[in-house]
């Protein structure tokens, strides 16, 4: 029964949004409202019907009804509740079902948000909408059915992916990571909807800021929270290793990053229009191509999944949406095109041009080198890869000069900037620049080993903390400026001054807010991987050693048999200044039931300031003198990350609440503030 | 999936068997060879969760070659460079794969007989290829890799210098 | 901030020769990516073939008598690396056991070498599905699997004559006349050479 409902709403879905994007397409020749108006009503059915088809599949893992393939394939009854829920997502068809759910989400919000005001844009965007929805009910319906029926029905199944269940975060990461992903459909509808309807002026940028704002925070977000599960969960001490599964999240985040700056030179200036559809094509594409990458097993990764015939249906799409909307763009080129302008070289939008430069060519480089190892076996046929040391060296130099940028930015007004305004504003970021970089020189000279030379890392570190503190004082200089220049006006308290200055212009500042978590989150990576401390060492039960501060004292072994996995852990004792501060127990968990994958967890402190990570490497369980050996490590400021990431979601949020009497976009700017009512598709909209 | 994958799975399943007959040995897990390869036991309710006492273990405890601190730190870069051959992309100082750990003390071993990094890198290619180097080699083919983004932040510089300068000066639209 | 005086109405119009430019641009990506899913990104070349084969000096399991590849030069040298753990290796067995019983009497040698397997997982092994009619050594404290560019097991390295690995099979040997033709070949040859 439960398939039933399962598979027909899956099937009925990709009926409705393949009549939906029909009748959106000829509703809008035919000038025919009430077609058009049923493309619209399509999208709101899509979305109660993936709702039930994901409530469905919800109720079938939770009552354990493996008769449903996907529940056979992921769920078990040893499985608690909470991991059994979000294993919706642990595998690929669970996922695809899930991406669904929030694909039709975004359309019937984004219909619903829009209406019929945007005329024959809006239901172009409807048709794109729903078109890219068609494909994944597509996967559902044929190669990804996860309402399959399993015949004899077994007892119990394997349980989720292991790696996938045994932290909280897991059930945070993905759907923040899909809210990132899918909602970047949203602006690219709209732009394609634009390139459609020939309707090129920046009516789709006024209609999306907020969807892609709020889609990047989603993104942002997501990144964050999968460097904090790979730091807390695969226990090799660092967050991010240049993985292409991580690549694939990171290259539309750089792109969608881009377009958020771009998209304000075309709002304030009218320019870089064919640059803002790129950016935005290229954020979707990469999106699907992210998704290509880590779902048809192209590209070996730690993230183990994999299927061998979905690729091809995602290649089949990537090759589709590249194709179509190259051809628009590149057609409606000409017509995109108008007379750029600018007032001064020491301006925001120079500075925004500068950015968005170094944001495409961070993307390039990322995208090559994760695509190399199939250029290089394709063309020469030999096998290379492409990792963490290459990544590394080619982009630090980039994240350098964006925060340089991240600074000077803010300080460049809009058209000119005035020479002595501007040299007066950048002393207090100099000087912050000049503090920081002797601060980090002389950290580390106290703190690296003897006979240790100087690297390029450290030049990098040096840089990275000193553009950290100039962009930092830049940003934060920005709020004080404009709540002095407030109290002057108005008197009042600094800190009403400031609320009243950054109220007043909430989308500018919360831009500044999400620098400021970029900052932190730059400060977080950079000062631990600079000042990290690691010794690797072997103990007898009882003995102790000494690493900073810390005192790590390890007592015994432990081995435990759960339902999945089988456990090789430590007791460790962690003390400081004579005071025990934690009981740690780092782990080794080993997967029977998956082949016997290993997987080290770690044993963390966390603290503001630093955190103390400790990695079981090896283990002698001699009868009564159990030997272990321990990678310990210390690693400053690495929280900031996690932190620095909440930040920037502030920022985006504050930047997306609406001014009070904010007009809606219309169809019709030129019309004053009356919204029709009445349901009409504007003329001369074919293409 | 290759049977070679499989091998190098199923050898961790070994240890894991290993320790496992070592500590319940009055378990039903106790009568299965482990070249069946059949999962333990789904764990009776009385191991669910316990704590066991980890006895003869059959853990593989490769030497560790001691290293004076400098040594200590060529270690860990040339491990950061070196790509594990069995687990997908991660480099063989994050990775607690045997294969991994083998190669470490492959590493330690050669820094403690005095190689150089060069020697060391170079040992590992001639036995994995290129492969193993998780920054591609800097010649041939490879250089591409390293160029072109190289050219595109260079040529994109000059280009957008030079059409905001040409904007600056452009009449007003 | 306004939008050019342009009617907000009249669509733009379309340069359909630039976009079928875009289209062709697409294509060689899309073949990349083709490409790419039809190979396996996880199969490793291994550069030994071709290459003089790394020597050792190992234990036999059983006797504890030293073994050294350099006392079996001029001879064709089959090496086969496997662990009791490894369900291939098991399926691969008698496969093997019939190559050296075919291939030994004509001056062939067969070394199993155990790759990180424990002696006792080993002769259990060996006792349930016969022993092998060539020796197993034991790596000990050596790192021959990984002088042997190892990715997992089984894999099998022949040696020629003169010391050069001229074959490399990774995974097992699932007939017997894959290894066969190729100790013939190198058998053919070497009368030849020898003269």
């Amino acid at each position: 029964m439960i398939r039933i409902i399962g598979i027909s709403t899956v099937a009925l879905a990709l009926g409705v949004a393949l009549y939906g994007m029909v009748a959106a397409i000829i509703g809008v020749h035919r000038r025919d409202a009430a077609l058009v108006r049923s493309a619209r009503t399509a999208a709101y059915a899509n979305f109660a019907l993936l709702l039930i088809s994901n409530l469905a599949m919800m109720f079938a893992l939770l009552t354990h009804d493996f008769s449903v393939a996907y529940v056979a394939q992921v769920g078990s009854r040893s499985t608690p509740a909470f991991f059994t829920a979000i294993s919706l997502w642990s595998s690929l068809e669970g996922s695809i079902l899930f991406w669904g759910l929030i694909l039709s989400l975004y359309t019937a919000a984004a219909m619903y948000r829009t209406g019929p005001r945007l005329g024959s844009m809006g239901a172009y965007a409807n048709a794109v909408m729903l078109g890219v929805g068609a494909f994944f009910y597509m996967l559902l319906v044929a190669p990804a059915n996860p309402w399959g029926l399993v015949s004899p029905v077994p007892l119990d199944g394997p349980g989720p992916n292991p790696l996938l269940q045994n932290h909280w975060l897991m059930g945070v990461h993905p759907p923040l990571l899909y809210l990132g992903y899918v909602g970047m459909t949203v602006p690219f509808a709209f732009a394609m909807g634009a390139l459609l309807s020939g309707r090129i002026d920046d009516l789709w940028l006024r209609v999306t800021r907020r969807w892609t704002l709020i889609a990047w925070m989603f993104l942002s977000l997501a990144i964050i929270a999968g460097m904090w599960w790979s730091y807390a969960v695969l226990g090799w001490g660092g967050y991010w290793a240049w993985d292409p599964v991580e690549n694939a999240s990171f290259m539309p985040w750089l792109t969608a990053t881009a377009f958020l700056h771009s998209s304000m030179v075309q709002e304030r200036r009218n320019m870089l229009r064919v640059w803002n559809m790129t950016l935005i094509i290229a954020t979707f594409l990469l999106t699907v191509l992210g998704t290509f990458l880590t779902r048809s097993g192209i590209i070996s990764s730690v993230h183990a999944f994999t299927n061998g015939q979905i690729g091809i249906y995602f290649l089949t799409f990537i090759g589709v949406m590249l194709v179509l909307s190259l051809a628009l763009l590149s057609g409606r080129t000409p017509a995109l095109k108008t007379p750029a302008k600018l007032d001064s070289m020491l301006s925001r939008e120079t500075a925004f041009m500068f950015n968005n430069l170094l944001f495409a060519a961070f993307t390039f480089t990322v995208l090559l080198g994760t695509l190399f190892p199939i250029i290089a076996e394709a063309v020469i046929d030999q096998e290379v890869s492409v990792g963490r040391p290459f990544f590394n060296q080619m982009t630090l130099p980039l994240c350098a000069a964006l925060l340089f940028l991240l600074g000077v930015g803010p300080m460049l007004p809009w058209r000119a900037a005035k020479t002595d305004q501007l040299r007066r504003e950048s002393i207090p970021p100099a000087i912050a620049f000049l503090v920081s970089v002797v601060l980090a020189a002389i950290a580390m000279e106290r703190g690296l080993p003897e006979g240790i030379k100087p690297t390029m890392t450290t030049f990098y570190g040096l840089l990275a903390f000193g553009f950290s503190g100039f962009a930092l004082v830049a940003n934060v200089q920005q709020f004080t400026l404009a709540a002095s220049a407030r109290r002057r006006a108005g008197g009042g308290s600094f800190g009403a001054a400031l609320w009243a200055a950054s109220n007043a212009n909430r989308r500018r500042f919360g831009g500044y807010i999400a620098h400021l978590g970029i900052l932190i989150i730059a400060l977080g990576i950079a000062a631990s991987s600079i000042f990290r401390t690691e010794v690797e060492k072997t103990l007898n039960a009882g003995e102790s050693m000494t690493i900073g501060d810390y005192s790590i004292r390890f007592d015994s072994l432990y081995a435990r048999r759960e339902p999945h996995r089988d456990v090789v852990g430590a007791f460790v004792a962690a003390t400081a200044g004579g005071r025990e501060i934690a009981l740690l127990r780092p782990r080794l968990n080993y997967y029977t039931e998956r082949g016997g994958e290993v997987a080290a967890t770690p044993g963390i402190r966390s603290t503001f300031n630093e955190d103390l990570y400790l990695i079981l490497k090896n283990y002698q369980p001699n009868p009564g003198a159990h030997v272990a050996t321990f990678d310990v490590i210390i690693e400053p400021w690495v929280s900031w990350i996690w932190w620095g990431g909440l930040v920037i979601a502030l920022g985006a949020i504050f930047g997306s609440i609406p001014r009070r009497g904010e007009r809606v976009p219309t169809d019709a700017p030129h019309e004053p503030a009356r919204v029709p009512e009445r349901e009409t598709v504007p003329a001369g909209s074919g293409v | 999936m290759t049977s070679s994958n499989t091998g190098t799975t199923s050898h961790k399943m070994m240890l894991v068997l290993a320790a496992l007959l070592t500590w319940m040995p009055l378990t039903a897990s106790a009568q299965t060879t482990p070249a069946q390869a059949t999962p333990p036991q789904d764990s009776s309710s009385a191991h669910a969760g316990s704590v066991v006492e980890p006895e003869a273990l059959a853990q593989d405890t490769s030497s560790t070659v001691e290293l004076s601190p400098a040594l200590e730190k060529r270690a860990r870069s040339l491990n950061e460079q070196l790509r594990c051959p069995v687990c997908q992309s991660s480099s063989i100082e994050e990775s607690p794969a045997f294969e991994a750990t083998e190669m470490k003390s492959v590493v330690r071993t050669m820094l403690a007989e005095g190689k150089s990094d060069e020697e060391i890198i170079a040992y590992f290619q001639s036995r994995y290829g290129d492969w193993v180097m998780l920054a591609p080699p800097k010649r041939g083919f490879n250089l591409l890799v390293y160029v072109l983004p190289l050219l595109l932040v260079v040529g994109g510089a000059v280009f957008v210098y030079r059409t905001a300068r040409r904007w600056v000066s452009s009449p007003a639209a | 901030m306004t939008p050019p005086p342009r009617a907000p109405q009249q669509p733009a119009p379309m340069s359909w020769k630039r976009s079928a430019i875009a289209i062709a641009l697409v294509i060689p990506v899309i073949a990349l990516l083709w490409y790419g899913l039809t190979t396996d990104p996880r199969t490793i070349t291994s550069p030994l073939p071709g290459k003089p084969a790394p020597s050792w000096e190992l234990e036999r399991m059983d006797n504890r008598e030293a073994v050294s590849l350099v006392d079996d030069a001029g001879s064709v040298v089959v090496i086969n690396f496997w662990a009791s753990w490894c369900l291939p290796c098991r399926d691969e067995h008698p496969v093997l056991i019939q190559a050296a019983n075919e291939y030994m009497p004509r001056g062939v040698k067969f070394y199993g070498i155990l790759n990180r397997d424990t002696e006792s997982a080993a002769q259990a092994f060996l006792d349930e599905l016969g022993p092998l009619p060539y020796p197993t050594l034991v790596q000990g404290r050596t790192h021959t699997g990984i002088d042997y560019g190892l990715t997992g097991t089984p894999e099998t390295f022949v040696i020629d004559q003169k010391g050069i690995v001229a074959y490399k099979k990774t995974g097992p040997f699932a007939d017997p006349r894959e290894l066969g033709s190729v100790l013939d070949s190198l058998l053919a040859a070497a009368p030849r050479a020898q003269q």
